[in-house]
């Protein structure tokens, strides 16, 4: 097809669309009603003549006036909550009555539940759905980015914007105190294994989600509260996220074809301003001379220090950062087909993805195969497949948490250092030439990937009996495999001898055998159904790792070549649970409705008499619109409570409760073996009681709703690495000790707005949770590292710092123990709670949260005839963040780039400042203990995502052979509005809830932007 | 239709049993499966234990508290130790619960092989299991002073004790691994010479001088054992001087990486450069000095402490003791009167003229300094100055910094161990 066959048409309607609708028409024509099928009128329904831009809107009683038409025609009549209705027109045609039936997708909203679905009128619980559409997916590579903002009550963060990065997903807080506070995923009923993607701790982690086909999601339901949740018992306490993927329907089958492609470009470079080599040079050299007068160096002194120059003065400076990033490509083609008849329905998927991140050496490979299949084989029996083969390539790129990471090991070097010789050769780091790694170096001479291939499969039967019975078998498997691979060759400075390789590889398979039978009738006013079921699901994991070194030259990557083996490693680890569970409802002509769930699980990861955890809950539902008395049918009302219990097992050892002696303790390569773990006997469930009770109400017939929840959760058995004496013989002790409290509010409000031809779409989330460690081993605070602590009656993740109290002004008020520590006028001042003038662990004080008071989304879908433009916010307030990045270029003095404005505010004299300390040459950690002067607002506002859309005409497509057609241009996180002074304040070196909001070099998340047609027939 | 029902049903309750939930762990096994018949094996996991569970800065924390390095880009050792020497310094920390988690392992051992009937198996383990529980005690009773004494284990929380009782204890398990051991395989295991070189060694601290002189003698006198070059003693597997090292074998998949911390990456050996020799250890070696270019080393401007080559991830074995520290003992112990022959018996070995001192401080002032030549890097240092009350004006720090203080944790998790060592 040429292309301007289908340019033409778009040309004029982007023209009539840009000049106004024409209001000039001839008297007389149609007049009608719309009304719904109960007879109430449709105010703000829109009336269109088909296929031209004729339109009319609905008053408040119904009516609406079309001008006279000079052929027959037709008009379609929309309305929200109701079916589009067309209906055929004579041009002397003077009225009309149209009668709209309701679109059963709002009636009769379907939400996916555990082991079942359920009306949304029956739904007691807090449960959030999102479906995936045009206008919300983004460039994301796992389902939870998708979320981000989407979802009141539930947070999403990443370690950086690396592609396929480690995330963090809260819902409703932090409950749990171990590393996993992960929400448990369930596809097509196949609850995850969602260990790390990657095997080799490159400086940050990779998520094993990022395998997944985003473009096969039919809806994702996020059971937010334990009533809803509890049927997954055990691993509930932290929510469950249920991804449902896309099925045939009956009718004509339908092929979707969709690309699109863009560049990744690291966001707003200039946020972050380093001094350049004439500043840098006068304070380090100003450093150099405080250094010499303390100590007393004379010049010839051995241990007197020189001061240094630019050795390219009058050159421009390295533009580093400019050395590592570029514009990332990346393309992604999906294509579907789907349809069924009566008996059989099929779906079939396909995509493929290829992307290249902001750092030169970061890029993905994709390639995802779906096919669902189900059949009614005789009329009690039918059978079917849910299968995906899924790929995922990621070329690493080291995090922030690794010596040779690329960001940080950029732009913290002197700003006149080159990273090449005249000759072409790298300067190599650590050395006076070049301070720091040379990152040119580190990513040209490794090669890091870590390929995943993952089926999810399950096969089922359902057998139906009897009217309303209905007995599932089914067989699931989730499989994956994972290569990590690193090899630095001779040429970089990880290289050992000659090269080294460190491979690691991981086979990890779960097999889950499931029955579940459910029944449903209806018995007069009454509706009933019950669930029961059983299932056991084993998963075991396999892994060895080699470590190979000393290669005949870099061209040999492969492990056989090489001449040294350092290391090699294997183990297998398995785990089971079994478990009972089931669910009964009954509802009183739909108004009051009862849920309650019981699920009994037993895991093998604790002693036996410990084994078996029970996990109940109870909902109410009482659909107030429904009741006799309620006069207002355009306005919905449902109050929901519920009380349910869940536990939590994940994040501990797979043999944790036993005492172990262990192998692999050799010397002199004889084996040895040894005691390994003590072991605790009483080791045990995690549990968490919720209590939620909200309500939704909509107006106006569904165009405006509100969802709000307000909700506690008690997590009880906290299982948690209770740190010991070493006179033990260990430093920690895997135990059940302590109690927390999550409380908090969320709220929903939707839109949906008509004005005039105008379709405005709005959602708004807000959601406020408070955390509370509420008993731990006594009230004393346990210090995790540097900038955590934790302490009964403070949040988890609280940070635990020095308090910076400005810069000593003279050495008189420099007290004597600091004084003889070297500290003078002109360094910083620290808080000495204690005033023994020492500073010590005991002036750390609980300085501020990671967590926001309130966080959340707004999202905003404009339609006009065909045009689309979305508009995506994501906001967070009242979060802190700990810079940790900036502890690196504000001391001054050290041998390490320097930010601007400390380098030129610095400590002179009395009165200079009070927030820039001096420059001191031989950084002794004086003026950079981790303070409250890193600790900053991370509150932010993220414009996350515009999209602007256009979807062509049916006249249009009609006239091309095709069924529809979209083209769209997306822009992400195209802007931030932060008082935060780093690059990206969402970027946490960890994903441990108790050791979030710390910032350091991660890459930031990259700005988007992208091109897309979307094409179905 | 039934029979399917029934057979699911059946399925249900069969798969339900509760052996599908027990597992073998695979790399280890229960304790109480583990007898007398392990002790080989358990002997060799203390030895591993013992060398790994401290961490690698345990094997330099002397020479980083004791002058002989500065951080990289530093020229100034006091930052140094006044970085280290803090509660909540991780060096500390490594230094004192490795000890105290490879002596859990050291008495697992050694209550499993009291176990054993009497014979050569049971002494060798014994004898070990006592030398390496002197080697723990003298590092925590010379770095922190009082401190929780065991000698089974136990979960309950310790108070410290007296450092006299520390000292009575690890006199009493020299004294047992002397008696119990005999000759050893090669220096990477533990010998009956090695607990004597150790005894010697804490006899110095007690000041019981004349006592280790004698044992220093018996050792010298031994034909086996002659001072050899460096080379062979740092870059050879064989040598005639070392009693013990730890092998620290790459094979073992050892993690005490030292070298790593001591070379740049435009040094061919290529490490991290964490720290660097002191200015003053690059000028302290005489001309013609044998045991300088083994011991430091100078490329493009950068120093590097020369005696662990193996580079980033590699590994080299630690000396735990060797010969020469018995010549200085004996020359420390003999005073400037009887001690100067086996002063001058080393100097001639590496290279140097016979020095005569006339005082006996000057005397003592050549020993400290040759000893600062001879072990610069073999974690000797920080405890020698400490020991002959040199800290304080040779490093400048302050009297309390003699004692390192306790890891801030381990006050946490043992409310019985407070006091602090004063002014932490």
């Amino acid at each position: 097809m040429k292309l301007t066959t289908f340019l033409k048409p778009a040309a004029a309607l982007l023209l009539v669309f840009l000049i106004g609708i024409p209001h000039a028409y001839a008297q007389g024509g149609l007049t009608g009603t719309v009304k719904d099928d109960l007879g109430a009128p449709c105010p703000g329904a829109t009336v269109q003549v088909k296929g031209t831009s004729v339109y009319a809107v609905a008053d408040l009683d119904g009516v609406f006036t079309i001008p006279a038409q000079n052929d027959d025609y037709v008009i379609t009549v929309s309305f929200i909550g109701f079916k589009d209705q067309e209906a055929a027109c004579a041009p002397d045609q003077q009225s009309i009555n149209i009668v709209l039936e309701p679109d059963s997708q709002y009636l009769d909203e379907v939400v996916v539940v555990g082991y079942g679905s359920q009306r949304r009128e029956l739904v007691t619980n807090a449960i959030s759905k999102f479906k995936p559409n045009d206008d919300n997916i983004r460039q994301a590579l796992s389902p939870s980015e998708l979320l981000q903002g989407r979802v009141a009550g539930m947070t999403v963060g990443t370690q950086s914007g690396n592609l396929g990065t480690a995330e963090r997903v809260s819902i409703r807080g932090s409950a749990s105190l171990k590393a996993s506070n992960e929400p448990l995923y369930v596809v097509d009923g196949i609850p995850l294994n969602n260990e790390s993607g990657s095997l080799y701790s490159y400086g940050e982690d990779l998520s094993s989600l990022t395998v997944l086909n985003l473009s096969d999601i039919e809806s994702i339901e996020i059971l937010k509260d334990a009533a809803s949740a509890a049927i997954y018992g055990s691993r509930a306490t932290n929510g469950v996220i249920l991804i449902t993927t896309k099925q045939g329907r009956e009718g004509k089958g339908e092929t979707k074809i969709s690309y699109n492609g863009g560049v990744n470009t690291f966001p707003r470079k200039n946020r972050v301003k380093y001094a350049d080599s004439d500043t840098w040079v006068k304070v380090y050299n100003a450093g150099v001379d405080n250094y010499n007068a303390q100590m007393g160096y004379t010049p010839d002194n051995p241990s007197y220090v020189k001061h240094v120059m630019n050795p390219y003065q009058g050159l421009p400076d390295t533009d580093w950062l400019g050395l590592i990033t570029r514009p990332g490509m990346f393309h992604n083609v999906d294509v579907s087909f789907a349809g069924g008849t009566k008996k059989t329905k099929y779906y079939i998927g396909g995509a493929f993805r290829s992307e290249e991140g902001v750092i030169k050496t970061n890029d993905i490979l994709k390639a995802n195969l779906k096919v669902n299949v189900s059949s009614d084989l005789t009329k009690w029996l039918s059978a079917g497949a849910n299968l995906s083969g899924n790929f995922i390539q990621t070329n690493r790129v080291p995090g922030a948490n690794l010596g040779s990471t690329v960001l940080a090991r950029a732009v913290e070097q002197r700003p006149f250092d080159r990273p090449y010789k005249p000759s072409g050769a790298y300067y190599l780091g650590g050395t006076d030439e070049l301070t720091r790694h040379n990152p040119a170096q580190l990513m040209t001479e490794s090669t890091s990937y870590v390929r995943n291939y993952r089926f999810l499969g399950s096969v089922f039967t359902d057998i139906h009996p009897l009217k309303g019975l209905n007995l599932k078998v089914s067989y699931s498997t989730d499989a994956s495999y994972t290569l990590d691979y690193i090899y630095y060759n001779a040429n970089h400075p990880y290289c050992e001898d000659n090269g080294r390789i460190i491979e690691k590889n991981r086979f990890f398979i779960s097999h889950l055998v499931e029955t579940v039978a459910s029944y449903q009738r209806t018995f007069g006013d009454f509706d009933f159904n019950a669930m029961a079921g059983y299932s056991y699901q084993k998963t075991s994991a396999r892994n060895n790792s080699i470590d190979a070194q000393n290669f005949p030259s870099p061209s040999y990557d492969t492990v056989g070549t090489a001449a040294v083996f350092a290391g090699a490693t294997g183990g297998i680890s398995e785990y089971a649970i079994t478990s009972f569970f089931a669910r009964a409802g009954v509802a009183w002509k739909d108004r009051y409705v009862l849920n309650a769930t019981f699920r009994a699980d037993g895991s093998s990861r604790f002693a036996p008499k410990h084994r078996w955890g029970f996990f109940p809950s109870v909902s109410l539902g009482w659909n107030i619109s429904k009741e006799g008395f309620w006069d207002r049918s355009d306005i919905d009302f449902k109050v929901r409570a519920s009380y349910g219990k869940t536990g939590n097992q994940d994040g501990i050892n797979n043999y944790a409760w036993r005492a172990l002696i262990g192998g692999g303790a050799n010397y002199d390569s004889v084996s040895g073996i040894y005691a390994s773990s003590n072991g605790n006997e009483n080791l045990t469930w995690e549990t968490a009681d919720q209590y939620d009770a909200g309500f939704d109400i909509s107006f106006w017939k569904g165009r405006f709703g509100i969802i709000f929840d307000a909700y506690l959760k008690n997590t009880y058995n906290l299982l948690y690495e209770k740190p010991t004496a070493s006179t033990t013989g260990f430093t920690s002790i895997m135990t059940n000790i302590g109690t927390m409290r999550n409380y908090g509010v969320e709220l929903t409000l939707d839109g949906h707005i008509d004005i005039g031809p105008l379709k405005w779409d709005t959602s708004f989330n807000l959601s406020h949770n408070k955390n509370r460690l509420t008993s731990l081993l006594d009230d004393n605070i346990i210090s995790l590292n540097d900038y955590h602590a934790l302490q009964v009656g403070q949040e988890v993740g609280a940070f635990y710092l020095y308090k910076f109290d400005g810069i000593y002004q003279y050495d008189g008020e420099v007290p004597e123990p600091q004084y003889e520590l070297g500290y003078r006028a002109g360094d910083v001042k620290y808080h000495d709670f204690d005033g023994n003038g020492i500073i010590n662990d005991k002036d750390r004080f609980i300085a501020g949260s990671p967590n926001p008071i309130i966080s959340g989304g707004w999202s905003n879908t404009f339609k006009i005839k065909g045009f689309e433009l979305g508009i995506f916010f994501t906001y967070s307030y009242g979060n802190k963040v700990y810079a940790l990045w900036m502890a690196g270029p504000t001391r001054l003095g050290n041998y390490q780039a320097i930010l601007d404005e400390w380098g030129k505010h610095y400590w002179t004299g009395p009165g200079s400042t009070n927030t820039y300390p001096r420059p001191i040459y031989s950084y002794h950690g004086q003026n950079a203990k981790s303070a409250t002067n890193y600790l900053l607002d991370g509150s932010n506002i993220r414009l996350s995502s515009v999209t602007f859309a256009y979807n062509f005409p049916s006249n249009l497509t009609e006239k091309m052979k095709i069924k529809g057609l979209r083209l769209y241009l997306q822009g992400e996180n195209l802007a931030l509005i932060s008082r935060y002074p780093g690059w990206d304040p969402d970027s946490s070196t960890s994903v441990d809830p108790s050791l979030i909001g710390v910032n350091s070099y991660g890459v930031p998340r990259a700005t988007v932007y992208k091109l897309g047609a979307t094409i179905s027939f | 239709m039934k029979k399917i029902l029934y057979t699911i049903l059946t399925l249900a309750v069969v798969t339900s049993c509760s052996k599908m939930l027990d597992f073998h762990p695979h790399s280890a096994v229960a304790p109480e499966t583990v007898t007398e018949k392990d002790v080989p094996q358990l002997r060799v996991g203390m030895y591993w234990e013992v060398q790994e569970l401290p961490q690698r800065t345990s094997y330099i924390i002397e020479d980083l508290l004791g002058g002989n390095c500065t951080a990289k880009n530093s020229t100034s050792t006091i930052a140094l130790i006044n970085n280290i020497l803090n509660a909540q310094s991780e060096i500390v920390a490594d230094a004192w619960q490795g000890a105290y988690k490879a002596l859990y392992q050291v008495n697992n051992v050694y209550s499993i092989a009291e176990r054993l009937p009497e014979g050569d198996l049971r002494n060798k383990v014994l004898g070990e299991a006592c030398f390496f529980r002197a080697y723990i005690y003298l590092q925590l009773v010379t770095r922190w002073g009082d401190v929780p004494l065991l000698t089974r284990n136990t979960v309950d929380d310790v108070p410290r004790e007296k450092a006299e009782k520390v000292w009575e204890q690890i006199l009493r398990d020299l004294d047992s691994a002397i008696a119990l051991l005999g000759d050893s395989a090669d220096i990477y295991y533990v010998s009956r010479d090695a607990a004597t070189a150790l005894k010697a060694r804490a006899l110095m601290f007690l000041g019981r001088k004349a006592e280790a002189a004698v044992l220093a003698e018996s050792l010298i006198a031994i034909p086996r054992y002659k001072l050899d070059s460096f080379e062979n003693i740092f870059r050879n597997a064989t040598n005639t001087e070392t009693f013990f090292a730890f092998k620290c074998a790459n094979e073992d998949k050892s993690n005490i990486s030292i070298s790593t911390l001591f070379y740049s990456y435009n040094h061919p050996n290529k490490g991290s450069y964490v720290y660097m020799p002191a200015p003053d250890v690059m000028t302290m070696f005489e001309e013609g000095d044998l045991r300088k270019e083994i011991s430091i080393t100078t490329l493009d401007g950068l120093n590097f402490i020369n005696k662990y080559p193996s580079g980033q991830t590699g590994t080299d074995p630690f000396i735990v003791t060797r010969l020469a520290e018995m010549y200085l003992i004996s020359a420390e112990a003999g005073g400037v009167e009887r001690g100067i022959g086996r002063l001058n018996d080393l100097r001639n070995a590496r290279g140097l003229e016979s020095v005569y001192p006339m005082t006996e401080k000057a005397f003592q002032d050549a020993v400290m300094l040759e000893r600062r030549r001879e072990f610069v890097g073999e974690n000797l240092r920080f405890t020698d100055l400490v020991r002959t009350g040199r800290a304080v004006n040779e490093l400048g720090i302050q009297e309390y910094q003699q004692l390192l203080p306790i890891p801030e944790a381990e006050l946490q998790n043992n409310s019985l161990l407070a006091p602090q060592n004063p002014n932490y």
